[in-house]
């Protein structure tokens, strides 16, 4: 029984703090991570470092769409950590806890970090191989050692500590929550996470904040409360090229998406896919279905639906999708003199805002931007 | 558990007994399968042609060659009611005319400015097998584009790397070396390359060219040039040179091509214009052509031809035939739902389009084989985005037999593949692997 106490207690503990302090990394890991069942894939899944580790974490981070999965597999990895260094140390004569809890500690120090779960899972597979080479040992009764149980439970709520109150598992949570709200539009947990305060320390999250409001169509009221400076806070276009560039586009592919703008967005989803691991990802793959069915394009909608059923955990959508086309009108393509005279998107936000309303799109969005965009220009002007 | 293992043998009875209970019926009609391979002409060792039926039913196919022609018997059914058609026999012609065995394109996504991976891939057309010539994770994630052989050998090759101390790789003899053209000569870059028959010269395009972004409508995409011109690099020295009436800052000359006695460039080119979004529709590119004597353009440009309602890219020579894209405006008729190919007689000047090969959707890029009896082009018939390869056979009279899409071990790899296939070219022999040797020209 005793020797249960800690794995246990460590199973518990990443689960929870996963799941309490850690769900929206988890689920953001899902929405830019990428495992598919095709040929291309598979190529470059045994072409990448460690193709072993990458593909069943890949394989794994299918499941953290639902964070309550995520953590059960985080703590299934740190403890499986824990339990493979235990079986190496009883056999090498070390019948201890607190040696593998700070080995699992540690390994859940990187985890926490990391944009998925490979370390641990490299971790895991590596130790795997000692582990069964240590059954060839001859078994030695190691020396019990008295506070090893207490020294190796402070090891483990020392992981914790270290998980809880780091700052940058706690700025990575938080941006992770600002891209989940921006994605799908939940604009009061969005402000909630960036009041002014945060926006002020934290000004790559500002935009974003500005997005909730206009969302909400509050931006022309309460632009105030918030350390707006220039149009850049509004609209991020001058981050183009930037370290912020990741960023930029995630906000401008939602920023055309709630405006109407669709061809826009998937302009931007595009141009983000390629700022990440594998050129593309399932949120990815999922918006493209879902802006080609709402632009009346079912053909390349039902491309994206058959790649995604090429993934464990997409099924559902994917028939959803399927279901409404089936219902659906397509679109008629565009003519040829009508493609010509339309407008382009520019470097010009207030210039985008203003063709849109001319081309007829009327989202709540774009009437609360378009006024406040051209305040700013205009107070940017006199200030000049 | 073990008292499970029985229960095996009998459910595998009882499913070849529902399997055997599937009632067919025949039907003159030929299958409703995806890509449309009914009729169309292949060569001789082609990698067997795979599909599905479009309806996703499952199937069985039989195939059988009386002479030249290959017969393919299909059967399908439908799971749940357990009923099942047999189709008529569709053929697929099978020619005698040899093609080049390998092809050489590049692998992108079909997006916007920037991207993540890409690479200049070969293709054996005997097998499914694609091998790198060079990814772009050797040219530090750059962009590696345009590449070429002269005249489809392997031995010899180019192509850009578009990243920070770039320029355009050559492999000759076994080698590689980097040139940088912008450092040489009229400081222009180069970019769509035509290598003369002779081996020497190296015709470009230096080409300024923008992207924009309809924001509503079809097309997603249009790319333009703000100017273009023409420059010569003569291999043997590394130098490069232009002249005024293929530089022209009033005109945009683009896509060189070299006829096949060397002697005359061919190109397309266009009025340049100060606004060219806006005025983008008014952009109809002609095709000209230059003479070209002793490493020199001689004379004046001349117009072969040209359209009010069609521009012209990618003039491609066999013979007395040349083969362009048309599309309604401007140069990069990808990202045009209406262009097509477009085949031109140049003893009599007259210009068809080449109905077999267009679809009611874009159709670009091509490439003709070393003998002038196959067509490479690109077309993205298949969902509108994704450029796939199709080949089709060409008689030499000005008829093309039905074009037959580049067959995949299973057709879904089409429909899975995220990226886009460009610039396809025929290649004589199975082009070396470089990403070694370019990593070291590019080694930071």
């Amino acid at each position: 029984m005793r020797k249960w106490i800690t794995p246990v207690l460590l199973f518990a503990a990443v689960f929870l703090v996963s799941r309490v302090c850690q769900p929206f990394t988890l689920i953001c890991q899902e929405y830019e991570g990428l495992f598919l069942n095709t040929p291309d894939a598979w190529t470059r899944a045994f072409a990448q470092p460690w193709p072993l580790s990458g593909i069943v974490s890949d394989f794994l981070v299918q499941f953290y769409r639902d964070p309550l999965y995520g953590a059960l597999i985080s703590a299934a990895l740190i403890t499986g950590v824990f339990l493979l260094l235990r079986g190496i140390c009883t056999r090498v004569g070390f019948a201890w806890d607190s040696l593998p809890a700070l080995g699992a500690g540690v390994v859940w120090f990187f985890l926490a970090r990391a944009s998925a779960p490979k370390p641990a899972v490299a971790v895991l597979l590596l130790l795997l191989v000692p582990w069964l080479l240590s059954f060839f040992l001859k078994k030695r009764s190691g020396k019990a050692w008295k506070p090893d149980l207490a020294l190796a439970l402070v090891l483990v709520h020392l992981a914790a500590a270290v998980t809880i109150f780091s700052p940058a598992v706690q700025r990575n949570e938080r941006f992770s929550r600002v891209k989940r709200d921006a994605l799908f539009g939940v604009w009061d947990d969005l402000l909630k996470t960036v009041p002014p305060s945060v926006a002020q320390d934290d000004p790559e999250l500002l935009p974003f904040a500005l997005l909730a409001l206009s969302g909400k169509e509050q931006l022309g009221n309460r632009i105030q409360e918030y350390p707006v400076i220039d149009e850049n806070d509004l609209d991020m276009v001058y981050y183009d090229g930037n370290k912020e560039y990741y960023t930029s586009l995630l906000f401008k592919a939602c920023l055309y998406q709630y405006l109407g703008c669709y061809n826009e967005a998937i302009h931007n989803y595009y141009q983000w896919a390629t700022q990440l691991d594998k050129g593309t990802s399932f949120v990815v793959l999922r918006r493209l279905v879902e802006l080609y069915y709402l632009l009346g394009n079912y053909t390349l909608m039902e491309k994206y639906c058959r790649i995604l059923d090429k993934s464990a955990a997409n099924g559902t959508y994917v028939r959803h999708f399927r279901a409404l086309s089936a219902a659906g009108t397509p679109a008629e393509s565009s003519s040829v003199r009508e493609r010509a005279s339309l407008p382009v998107i520019s470097h010009d936000p207030l210039y985008n805002l203003i063709q849109l309303e001319r081309m007829g799109f009327s989202t709540p969005m774009l009437r609360d931007r378009l006024p406040v965009t051209i305040l700013l220009r205009n107070r940017e002007k006199g200030m000049e | 558990m073990k008292s499970a293992w029985p229960i095996l043998p009998a459910l595998s009875a009882v499913l070849f007994l529902a399997c055997g209970r599937i009632a067919f019926t025949d039907s003159d009609s030929l299958p409703p399968i995806v890509p449309d391979y009914a009729g169309v002409t292949i060569p001789e060792g082609m990698a067997a042609l795979s599909f599905e039926m479009a309806d996703g039913r499952p199937f069985k196919v039989e195939e059988k060659r009386v002479g030249d022609t290959l017969f393919y018997s299909v059967r399908a059914w439908d799971k749940k009611t357990g009923k099942g058609v047999r189709y008529a026999p569709f053929p697929v012609y099978v020619s005698r005319d040899p093609i080049d065995p390998y092809i050489a394109y590049r692998l992108i996504e079909p997006s916007y400015e920037g991207w993540k991976e890409m690479g200049l891939y070969t293709r054996e057309l005997a097998s499914y097998q694609e091998t790198p010539i060079v990814e772009n994770s050797s040219v530090n994630g750059g962009c590696v584009n345009c590449h070429n052989f002269p005249s489809g050998d392997p031995s010899r090759m180019m192509f850009h790397a578009r990243v920070a101390g770039g320029g355009t790789v050559f492999l000759e003899d076994g080698e590689v070396h980097l040139l940088s053209l912008t450092t040489v000569g009229p400081h222009k870059q180069g970019t769509y390359p035509a290598w003369h028959p002779g081996g020497r010269y190296i015709a470009y395009s230096s080409n300024s060219t923008q992207q924009s972004f309809p924001i509503t409508g079809s097309q997603q995409v249009e790319v333009y040039d703000h100017f273009s011109d023409l420059i010569l690099l003569d291999t043997q020295t590394d130098s490069v040179y232009t002249w005024e009436p293929v530089s022209n800052t009033a005109r945009m000359e683009t896509f060189p091509t070299w006829a096949p006695d060397g002697n005359t460039l061919y190109f397309c080119v266009a009025d340049s214009l100060a606004s060219v979004v806006e005025n983008r529709a008014s952009v109809h590119y002609e095709l000209a052509a230059i003479d070209f004597r002793d490493g020199r353009f001689a004379g004046e440009p001349r117009t072969l031809w040209q359209s009010d309602s069609l521009s012209v890219s990618f003039p491609r020579i066999n013979g007395k035939w040349l083969l362009f894209t048309g599309s309604a405006y401007g140069t990069f008729p990808i990202w045009h739902k209406e262009a097509d190919l477009y085949l031109m007689d140049m003893e009599s000047g007259t210009v068809e389009p080449a109905a077999p090969l267009n679809s009611e959707d874009t159709e670009s890029y091509h490439s003709w084989s070393s003998n002038g009896r196959w067509v490479i082009f690109s077309s993205r018939r298949l969902d509108g985005r994704y450029t796939r390869l199709y080949i089709a056979h060409f008689d030499g009279e000005g008829h093309f037999g039905k074009p037959f899409l580049l067959p995949q071990k299973r057709y879904d790899h089409n429909v899975l593949r995220l990226k886009s296939y460009n610039v396809p070219e025929f290649v004589q022999g199975k082009p070396a692997r470089l990403d070694a040797q370019v990593s070291k020209l590019f080694a930071k």
